[in-house]
Formats: C-alpha cells, sequence, structure tokens
C-alpha cells in the first residue's frame, strides 16, 4: 500500500480503499490482524489520527471490528468482507477511469459512449455474464 | 562542568600548540645555551641569556593572552558552533568560567616560567617588581581582545587589538617618560592603568556575551 | 500575558524587522498539546525567523513568546532542558565525533534518556567514531535530531529539516521523528517546502505569508471543507460573479477555476444561475493546491 499525498484522493480515504483492496485480494483474510494504528502510521508515514480515521470508516462498513486485547481483526462476515473488497477493487478502476479521463480533458458524456461501447464490445465476443 | 572544559581545551588546540611550541624555544634554547656558556666562559654569561629570554618570554606570555582572549568567543561564531553551545541548557556564566580557566592554564604556567628565568639573572625580588608590571600587561592585552572577541567574529583582528591596546601603553610610558617622571611611577602608573582597563574590558566583554541574545 | 502554561507553544504579537524589511509582521499562533503543526511558506516568509526567536536565537523586537511555559527570551535557560531543537544547518562542533557529542550533550541535560538515545543511535545507524564535520547531510541532521530527542523534551522544534535530502534518507529522518513523538505525545513544530510531508504528518498547518500568518487550521478539515469548483464558461468576455467565501479564481481559454475555502452546494448553485456556464463539477485538493491557491489569492488580494 502506498500512500500519494499529490492526489487529491483524501489520505485517509487512501489508506481505507488500501485495506479493502488487500482484503479483497486475499493479503487479510477473515479473522486476521490488521496492523495497529501506530505501526500503520510508521509504515506509511502518516499520522496516526489519520490511520485512525480510516480506521474508524472500515469500522462503520463493517470490514474489520476491534478485538479486545488483539486489536483490529477483518470480520468474520466473509460474504460482506468480500463484497466490499470486489466493490472496493472495482471503484479503485473507476475511479482511475475518471483520473485519466479528467487528465485527458475527456467529458463524461464521452466516457459513458466508451464505457457502453466497451461493454457491447465484450458481449459480441460472447464474453457476458 | 568538567565537560565544557574539555570542549574548551579541544577548540583551542591550535593556540595551546603554539604555547607549546614557544615553550620549547624559551626553554630549550636558552638553557642549552646556558649549559654551553657555563662551560665554556662562566657562569655570568649563562646568566645574561638567562635573562634576555626571560625577557622574551615575557612578550611572548603576553601574545599568548592576546591570542586565548581573541580565541574566546570568535572562534565559536565563525563556524556555527556557537549556536550548537547556546541551545544547551547551560547558564552563560559557566560558559564564561570554562573559557577563562582554559586561557589561565596556558598563561599562567608560562608567565610563572618566564619568570623564574628572570630571576635566575636579576634575583627574587627584582623579578617580581617584573613580575607584577607582565601581570598588569597580560590582563590588558587579555581583556582587550577578549571584549572584541565577544564583538566580532575574527579571533585575529580581537587578538591583534588587545597587542595594539599594549602598545599604545607603552607608548604611553614613554610619553610619561619624556616629562621626567620616576621609573618608580612610570612603572605604578602602567601597571594601575593596564590592570584597570584590562579587567574593565573583561567585564564588558562578560556582559556582552550574557546578555546578548544571539549567540 | 494570560497563563503561560496553557499552550506549549505560544506566540502573541510577534514582531521583527531586518533593516528596512518586516520580516516577521504581528504573529500570533497558539499550538495546543500533543499537536504536530507544519509551519509552510514561501522562501523569505519569515518561517526560519520565527522559529529562532521560538527557541531564543534572536531577540524580536516586540512580542511575547512562551515555550514549554517558559517565557522567552526571559527564561531561555530554563526552557532549554523542555525542548529539542532541530536547526536547517547542523551546528554540532565539526571535530567531534558523534559519541563525543552525545557525551557533551549528555552532561548538561538533567532529564537525558539513554535508552532512548541508544534505541535512536541503532534506528538511526550513525557511526560513534564519525566526526561531525564528515557526516553527510542526513546523518548530520539525524545526530542533531538525536541530541534533540534523547532528553525526552515536551516541545520539539524542527526548522526545515529534510530540505536538500535524498529521498531515502528523508523518510529515515521522519520515521524517527513520528516514532519518538507518537509514542511521547510530543507538540511538535516543523517547518517545511515539502508539503506532501505536511500533509501526511501534520496534525493541523499553519501558512506564513510575508510576515503574516495567512491561516491555521486542522488539515483534515481544510482539506474537506477546501474544494476547486470548475465551470466550463459560455462566454469568456462577459463579466464573472464569483460566489461568497472564494480564494482565488483562474480562467485558462473557457475554463474557469474557483478555490473556495468552505465549501457548500450553495456556492455551486450562485454559480450556475449568475453566470452562463456549461458546465460545473467539484473537484477535491491536496495541500499543495491549497497552498498555492492561498498564497496567490493573498497575494492578489495584496
Amino acid at each position: 500500500m502506498r500512500i500519494d499525498p499529490s492526489t487529491p484522493v483524501p489520505i485517509f480515504q487512501q489508506i481505507a480503499d488500501g485495506i479493502r483492496g488487500a482484503v479483497a485480494a486475499g493479503v487479510y483474510r477473515a479473522g486476521d490482524l490488521i496492523p495497529s494504528v501506530r505501526a500503520q502510521a510508521l509504515t506509511l508515514l502518516v499520522n496516526p489520527n489519520t490511520v485512525q480515521r480510516a480506521y474508524e470508516q472500515l469500522e462503520r462498513d463493517g470490514l474489520i471490528a476491534c478485538k479486545k486485547g488483539v486489536g483490529m481483526v477483518v470480520c468474520n462476515e466473509s460474504i460482506a468482507s468480500a463484497r466490499n473488497g470486489v466493490d472496493q477493487a472495482m471503484r479503485m478502476l473507476l475511479e482511475q477511469v475518471v483520473q485519466y479521463a479528467r487528465s485527458a480533458e475527456i467529458n463524461r458524456t464521452s466516457v459513458d459512449r466508451l464505457y457502453r461501447d466497451a461493454w457491447n464490445q465484450s458481449d459480441k465476443r460472447g464474453q457476458s455474464r | 562542568m568538567i565537560a565544557l572544559i574539555r570542549k574548551d581545551f579541544r577548540v583551542y588546540r591550535a593556540a595551546f600548540i603554539a604555547v607549546a611550541l614557544w615553550l620549547i624555544v624559551i626553554l630549550l634554547n636558552p638553557i642549552v645555551n646556558a649549559i654551553i656558556m657555563t662551560l665554556q666562559s662562566g657562569s655570568n654569561d649563562a646568566a645574561n641569556v638567562l635573562e634576555d629570554w626571560g625577557m622574551a618570554g615575557h612578550w611572548v606570555v603576553i601574545c599568548v593572552a592576546a591570542v586565548f582572549g581573541g580565541c574566546a568567543f570568535a572562534i565559536e561564531r565563525r563556524d556555527r558552533s556557537a549556536e550548537f553551545l547556546a541551545m544547551m541548557p547551560i547558564s552563560r556564566g559557566k560558559i564564561l568560567a570554562s573559557k577563562l580557566i582554559t586561557a589561565s592554564v596556558a598563561v599562567v604556567p608560562l608567565w610563572f616560567i618566564a619568570s623564574c628565568m628572570l630571576a635566575g639573572f636579576c634575583g627574587i625580588l627584582q623579578s617580581l617588581q617584573f613580575m607584577q608590571t607582565t601581570a598588569c600587561v597580560i590582563v590588558l592585552a587579555f581583556g582587550i581582545s577578549w571584549l572584541c572577541s565577544a564583538l566580532t567574529r575574527s579571533p585575529s583582528i580581537s587578538a591583534c587589538l588587545g597587542l595594539a591596546g599594549v602598545l599604545l601603553e607603552i607608548v604611553l610610558a614613554t610619553q610619561v617618560h619624556e616629562y621626567g617622571y620616576s621609573n618608580s611611577y612610570i612603572m605604578n602608573l602602567v601597571r594601575i592603568s593596564a590592570a584597570v582597563t584590562g579587567i574593565f574590558c573583561f567585564i564588558g566583554g562578560c556582559i556582552v556575551f550574557t546578555w546578548r541574545v544571539s549567540p | 500575558m494570560s497563563d503561560v502554561t496553557e499552550f506549549p507553544i505560544m506566540v502573541k504579537n510577534l514582531t521583527r524587522r531586518f533593516g528596512k524589511s518586516l520580516v516577521v509582521n504581528d504573529l500570533s499562533l497558539s499550538i495546543p498539546f500533543g499537536k504536530m503543526v507544519g509551519f509552510i511558506g514561501l522562501n523569505g516568509a519569515g518561517k526560519t525567523t520565527t522559529i529562532r526567536m521560538m527557541v531564543g536565537l534572536l531577540k524580536p523586537d516586540s512580542g511575547e513568546i512562551a515555550i514549554a511555559g517558559y517565557r522567552v527570551p526571559s527564561q531561555r535557560d530554563s526552557m532549554k532542558s523542555h525542548i529539542g531543537y532541530v536547526p536547517d544547518r547542523p551546528n554540532v562542533y565539526g571535530w567531534m565525533r558523534v559519541q563525543e557529542a552525545i557525551d557533551f550533550a549528555r552532561a548538561f541535560y538533567p532529564n537525558w534518556n539513554p535508552d532512548h538515545c541508544e534505541r535512536l543511535m541503532k534506528m538511526f545507524d550513525l557511526d560513534r567514531s564519525q566526526r561531525a564535520k564528515n557526516l553527510s547531510k542526513g546523518q548530520g541532521a539525524k545526530l542533531s535530531l538525536l541530541l534533540a530527542l534523547s532528553h525526552d523534551p515536551e516541545v520539539l522544534i524542527l526548522d526545515e529539516p529534510t530540505s536538500g535530502f535524498d529521498p531515502l534518507v528523508r523518510e529515515e529522518f521522519l520515521q524517527g521523528v513520528l516514532a519518538a513523538t507518537s509514542e511521547r505525545r510530543q507538540t511538535v513544530l516543523f517547518s517545511s517546502h515539502t508539503l506532501a510531508d505536511v500533509e501526511r504528518l501534520a496534525d493541523s498547518v499553519a501558512i506564513l505569508h510575508e510576515g503574516r500568518l495567512v491561516l491555521h487550521s486542522p488539515v483534515d478539515s481544510l482539506l474537506d471543507c477546501t474544494k476547486r469548483i470548475r465551470a466550463v464558461l459560455e462566454d469568456v468576455s462577459s463579466a464573472r460573479q464569483t460566489p461568497p467565501g472564494m480564494v482565488f479564481q483562474q480562467v485558462s481559454g473557457r475554463e474557469w477555476t474557483i478555490t473556495v475555502e468552505k465549501f457548500s452546494r450553495d456556492q455551486v448553485e450562485f454559480i450556475r444561475s449568475h453566470n452562463r456556464v456549461l458546465q460545473i463539477e467539484v473537484l477535491d485538493v491536496s495541500l499543495d493546491d491549497v497552498f498555492k491557491d492561498i498564497i496567490r489569492g493573498t497575494r492578489g488580494a495584496a
């Protein structure tokens, strides 16, 4: 997980997304302990309060929970975490698309059109689900 | 405190080396000469040599005093280590004491040695008189260069100003001599004026260093 | 002055001139306990001058300073054992070896923590026998940081500590700061040109411009509430009506970008209703963007 302060995405959001991505990729499985606020802050070189904020968001979303005497663990509801993970990975990809569109000055209507074209192409190739 | 003094010994290392070199020159040379002369022609000439070097030794001590005074603050000011020292929780009084002790360790023994050599020539009573005069002149040289060091960044200019003060004192003494005052009167005048000016400048330097906010 | 122990770092109406120019102009800043504050501004904005006055290395022309509960410069000597200062350039005696510098400093601090010092030595991986003048830039700064942290100060003040560092050393240095301060809840003030570092590490940010404090705000609320509104103008030549709370605006071709400090939907509506625009979108900003827009906006208003 890398934090890039120069992008407009807030740092706490980058951390939360990073952990979601890690869960989706299987780096953290249900029941696994994630690094403490302080350890995470030191590894990423960010303010511990920012990590705290990210963890609070993940806790609210049900991805992690605080286990007394142990630390923050990934929740056992594997469906929730898997869905969250996949949704989050998708979200991250789409954010990249949006960022690219912005920097390449492609407006929203054009992106929608290109997106629909991509789906249609994929359908034609018989890869529809 | 010991740590401070050790630091100051290291900072003035160049000055100490100069002192050591002069010590070698002052001690070895005349002693060797004296021995040779005693062996060759008798003790009178040996005593003459001792006198010459004893006198020279006193001049050297005055220069050394000026150098140590000049180095007092200016060296640390030049390379910003004065700031490092300033940020330590040490009182400025202790810093001053350490510098004074370090300078004394160099100047006082050298003055004593030069005086002993002079005593070898002209007897203890006479040399005591001379010792007093040089002590006052040393205070003058040290005091002036100490004050200049507190005000400037250059140890060499401060030392030179200290020596200039000594030369001025000599010039004044010779001028007063023109008026026909007795030698002992002139000596007393020199002693008092040198000591007072030296102490005054020294205190001035201490005050400047203590009250100044920037190191 | 009100209770001096209220804030670990407090300056009030601080002013300092150099010759004719007013380098610090009526600056007032209070930093609460345990917070890390990033002190940012352009070169010559007055950051180093302010910091030097705070630690007692420079006399202010007017104003009051209290650090760790002690007035500066009157109670300067008592204050020094409670603060750690890392200067912009290392100032340890060049001839001193690393171990000698540690032994020297250790002799003067009553609250020196030898275990902490050892841990920092291991973390920074400094050569004990190396002379200070032979240390690289990063190593010299690490030594200054080690000496500043080893007596467990309540307040830590760093003046552009990582300028000119290579990326690896910068990271090691900041890790040292973060590791030390997060366990001890120290109050930290650091000035920096690397806004990315300030955005990552600081709880709040203080922006200095031409000697004046332009902004002092927690970083996350600043970045949450400051937005750039980007609109495409239909007609470039007609006069534009700017919404209230605008900090800075810029027009490039047909693109009109407005930076607002306290964003609300009303501002978007205002722009839409008072101007002929084709498209409006709201963008998040980084600290870098906020800083530049605030400075440009302040310059424009001046």
